[in-house]
């Protein structure tokens, strides 16, 4: 835990103050997310074979990220925030990951 | 050993003991800790709502008695698409609240907070709608084992989105009685972090239960 | 302006904000202010108070679930017996399982984690104090509610996992499973609550210079299970919801003709359950890894190392929850991945115990009593590991499934490890809590006979296990040949309620003794001991720290005591006595509310209306979402206490920190209720 630190720093949170998300930033980003969210509609519209499953995760994964990282700015904020959800969604992925293996997979 | 001893080793007074402003250890907040790490928590909340329904949605069609139709059988994409696109701009307006907030504009405050209560609401109407076509084409709770799946996992969703508003709604109201004010920024930032996770939860949802059949 | 739920965050703070809030906010109509007297118990958000709730209520359960053994026992004491009839068999080895673990042995290391860890980490009170007083009611009434299905219609027959489909309401049309399934959730609310409250306090509230590795080991082992429930308890209450969505709303999760797979279940409860066996012995490795130290005049052997292992027992113990399920039909790819993972979780425990004697090794050993206990851990522990590696091997836990085998295993690890290690707890911070020690003589008695009778029940259970003696029947017949041992273990179990009965007395006795005078009050310093608890007055004043510590090491407290000389010899060059703070200041403290009791009386109410009437469920989240806006607009400190805000003059700010720390308590536990 890297942000273990004594009383001097305490600090460091403000120097992440310039990198807010601007009001510009914020609606670019959303126009982003929207025109993903199209192109994960399509799939339904149009036959993309075998690529759509997996465009679908990738592209999920990638709204979930951008979401995140800018409109919950936890790229800008401290990492005790990253730590804390990530271990939520690691543990999330692996558990429940192995659960459904060991159903479909002996 | 004298007093004099004693107290230079003992733990004096200290220029730390004004509590009030006493850096916390992190330099974080309390509140946005706590949030976070319930967040944390929640993700396991909803992964294994979205396990047990990728496990339990096609066993009707492995069953050999009728059990009705299962829930992806019904599902009307389109309508869905437009549903989660109202649930997305919901996370923009409330990042545009939060900022106005920051930037101690109570009007702007006011008027995006009420916009994104009102997106989760029309998600909400959405779902609602939703729920009630799939039961009049006899897909109830109790149907069969992948709609109690489904409907379990879409409807903590919506309690979960419902929460949101109901939270929304009463800053708003703080608002307008002057209670929210710049300083209450953390509150609105706080408030937005739960929103914005509900939102990345209907991501998900809407990927793998509405996208991947 | 509180001095804990402040506002620290400067991120969004403006200085050019608009003057504060009205000082007096709409909710707060009134308020408790008594101090002494059983309202200031009700009332009271101090983690003291609620630390010692915690640990009465635990111990009036730990009497209950005892009594509930002992009939178990007492049936179990000759071949076709019939003290009980089945089914009562079965309620009382399902609360007993129940209690010891949901109302006992977490209930208990929440009394200590809430007493212990802000003055080990040198702070005045937890994160949020009111949350605090929150869990502890919600804990009450859970429990209360939990057992209530007793006086209706019997308790639940299911074991304390309740596999499903017995568990539905084909097979259990009672309405014990429900009293049991909203039981544990109403427990699950208050655990959770109190696990984010103490995360927050552990990482931000630290004396100014205590690192992380400069923390207490018994605090690091508390910050691990908080996690453990941070993470864990989402997934038992998905799968209790889902019970209950079955059982009062005909959903068809655990319904088998419509294709359900009762493993469903199993995973469920097992991926909460295993980190759940970590979430009840880590507390007591935390504790013996202060007192061997202590008790043995060496620093912990290894601190890193414990540090270390903790963690990653925390972390691998979300990996390896199949092997409850070995028997169950898993298929073989998934039975060895999890044996092996099993047997790999064995190494940092292991690297713990070695540590533990490596403590001890060439230590000046104390035989006071926590030190008696501790090192009871230490072997009986080790001897429950012992057996627990046998269970990961997925061949030979085949045989042992669900025979008293297993039953003896996790005695040996539960009862010898945490409740030993808890006992242990008890000894070493009673000076600190009540302001005297306990009688030592009576206290070893109580060792004694609590070694000797825990043996005597447990280890003939191995035997039996071995023999075939199956678990949850109620009966055996006299061809088994399994009377001896079931007699020595009936009789070991009342010897362990005898030296319960002296530890009572032993209680009571003690504290008569010292509110007469005849035994003196106890140092700050009882002990020699190594952390900040211990720079303060026993019993420890109201606002725990006179000044903040500042720290600059390991077992900082320790090292103001003790220093080499010229000759590289370590000396004493201070009595802990001497130096401790005198509990002389009188600094602010968070005010008393009513909200935390109300708000959590309407859990179980809530929890009624959907076994009876969905009607009652309204007025319970009615209750929920009144105070819930009550708390959310009362400032955590009353502005009329007299101090707080007249010593703070310039101190604008102050009500804005209190909105929004209210508020968000609102938005977490508005999101937690459901």
């Amino acid at each position: 835990m890297s942000t273990d630190t004594a009383i001097a720093d305490h600090g460091t949170a403000q120097e992440h103050e310039g990198d807010h998300l601007t009001f510009t930033g914020a609606i670019k980003i959303a126009i982003l997310l929207a025109v993903i969210t199209g192109v994960e509609t399509a799939t339904y519209f149009v036959d993309f074979g075998s690529v759509a499953e997996p465009l679908i995760l990738i592209l999920m994964a990638v709204k979930f990220l951008i979401v995140i990282g800018y409109f919950m700015h936890l790229k800008y904020d401290n990492n005790m925030f990253a730590l804390l959800f990530a271990i939520g969604v690691v543990f999330a992925l692996a558990v429940y990951g192995a659960m459904l293996l060991t159903f479909n997979f002996f | 050993m004298s007093d004099t001893e004693a107290s230079q080793l003992a733990y004096g007074p200290t220029e730390f003991d004004d509590h009030d402003h006493l850096p916390t250890s992190t330099g974080l907040s309390h509140e946005k800790l706590t949030m976070w790490a319930f967040l944390g928590s929640e993700c396991l909340l909803f992964g294994s709502l979205i396990s047990v329904y990728l496990l339990l949605r096609n066993k009707p069609d492995e069953l050999s008695i009728d059990v009705g139709p299962k829930a992806s059988d019904l599902f009307d994409i389109p309508f869905t698409s437009v549903s989660s696109f109202v649930l997305l701009m919901s996370s923009l307006t409330m990042v545009l609240a939060v900022q106005a907030i920051v930037a101690g504009d109570d009007r702007q405050t006011r008027l995006w907070l009420a916009t994104t209560a009102t997106f989760g609401a029309v998600f909400l109407a959405g779902q609602v709608y939703e729920f009630t076509i799939f039961y009049n084409e006899g897909l109830g709770f109790t149907t069969n084992i992948s709609s109690s799946a489904f409907f379990t996992l879409t409807g903590f969703h919506g309690v979960h989105v419902s929460l949101g508003i109901i939270m929304l709604a009463s800053l708003w109201f703080m608002s307008h009685t002057g209670r929210l004010t710049q300083r209450n920024a953390e509150t609105v930032e706080i408030v937005g972090l739960y929103w914005h996770f509900v939102d990345i939860v209907w991501i998900v949802i809407f990927g793998i239960v509405y996208l991947i059949p | 302006m509180a001095i804990i739920e402040h506002e620290p965050n400067e991120v969004l703070e403006l200085d050019s904000g608009d003057p504060t809030t009205p000082d007096r906010g709409i909710g707060v109509f009134l308020r408790p202010t008594d101090e002494t007297g059983w309202r200031s118990w009700l009332f009271t958000v101090d983690h003291k108070k609620i630390g010692i709730m915690y640990g009465c209520v635990a111990m009036f359960w730990f009497f209950v679930a005892g009594v509930e053994a002992l009939l178990v026992r007492i049936q179990l004491w000759g071949p076709d017996s019939s003290v009980l009839t089945a089914s009562e068999y079965n309620q009382l080895f399902t609360m007993h399982g129940t209690t010891m673990v949901f109302l006992v042995v977490m209930p208990l290391a929440a009394a200590f984690a809430n007493y212990i860890v802000p003055l080990q980490i040198g702070a005045r009170d937890v994160a949020f104090p009111r949350m605090n007083a929150l869990a502890l009611w919600i804990f009450i009434f859970g429990g209360i509610f939990l057992n209530l299905s007793w006086f209706t219609g019997g308790a639940a027959e299911c074991g304390w996992f309740c596999y499903a489909p017995n568990s539905g309401l084909a097979y259990s049309p009672g309405t014990g499973v429900d009293y049991y399934a909203f039981g544990l959730q109403i427990l699950g609310v208050a655990s959770l609550i109190g696990s984010a409250n103490i995360i927050v306090t552990i990482l931000n509230m630290r004396a100014p210079g205590m690192e992380l590795r400069h923390m207490p080991i018994f605090t690091w082992m508390i910050l691990v299970v908080q996690f453990l429930l941070l993470f864990s308890l989402p997934v038992i209450t998905v799968a209790l919801i889902l019970l209950t969505l079955d059982r009062s709303f005909g959903a068809n999760f655990f319904n088998v003709d419509q294709g359900a797979d009762p493993l469903l279940w199993q995973h469920l409860f097992w991926i909460f359950g295993h980190p759940e066996v970590y979430i009840l012995i880590l507390p007591s490795f935390g504790i013996v890894s202060e007192t061997l130290p202590v008790f043995s005049r060496k620093p912990l052997f290894g601190y890193t190392f414990v540090v270390f292992s903790g963690i990653g027992i925390g972390f691998m113990g979300w990996g390896v929850w199949a092997h409850h399920m070995f028997a169950s039909g898993l298929g073989p790819v998934s039975v060895a991945a999890f044996s092996a993972t099993t047997m790999f979780i064995a190494v940092p425990t292991g690297v713990k115990i070695l540590n533990w004697i490596a403590t001890m090794w060439g230590g000046n050993i104390r035989f006071e009593l926590p030190m008696m206990f501790s090192i009871s851990l230490v072997s009986m522990f080790t001897i429950g590991g012992l057996s627990g590696v046998m269970h990961a091997v997925a061949a030979s836990d085949t045989q042992q499934t669900d025979s008293y085998f297993i039953v003896a295993h996790f005695h040996y690890v539960l009862f010898g490890g945490a409740l030993m290690g808890l006992f242990a707890g008890m000894y070493y911070w009673w000076p600190k809590i009540f302001g005297h020690h306990l009688n030592k003589r009576l206290g070893k008695i109580h060792f004694w006979l609590v070694l000797i009778g825990f043996n005597a029940a447990f280890g003939p259970m191995h035997i039996l296990g071995l023999q075939g003696q199956a678990r949850r029947q109620y009966r055996y017949p006299e061809e088994a040949n399994f009377d001896l041992w079931n007699k020595v273990s009936t009789i070991g179990a009342f010897v362990i309620l005898i030296a319960m009965l002296v530890f009572a007395y032993n209680i009571l006795k003690s504290a008569k003794q010292y509110r007469n005078g005849e035994i003196p009050q106890a140092g700050a310093d009882p002990w020699d001991g190594r952390t900040l608890e211990w720079s303060i007055p026993s019993p420890t004043p109201a606002h725990n720290f006179d000044y903040t510590p500042v720290v600059t090491q390991l077992d900082d407290f320790w090292h103001k005591k003790y220093a080499t000389n010229e000759h590289g010899k370590l000396v004493k060059i201070a009595d802990g006595n001497d130096i401790a703070q005198k509990g002389d200041q009188t600094p602010h403290l968070p005010s008393p509310s009513f909200w935390p009791i109300v708000m959590a009386t309407g859990f179980p109410i809530a929890a009624l209306g959907v076994i009876y009437n969905l009607a009652l469920s309204a007025v319970g989240l009615l209750i929920i979402v009144g105070s819930l806006y009550g708390w959310a607009l009362e400032p955590a400190t009353d502005p009329n206490s007299g101090h707080g805000h007249d010593d703070h003059p310039d101190d604008a700010p102050s009500d804005g920190g209190d909105d929004a720390s209210a508020s968000q308590d609102e938005a977490t536990e508005g999101a937690s209720v459901v």
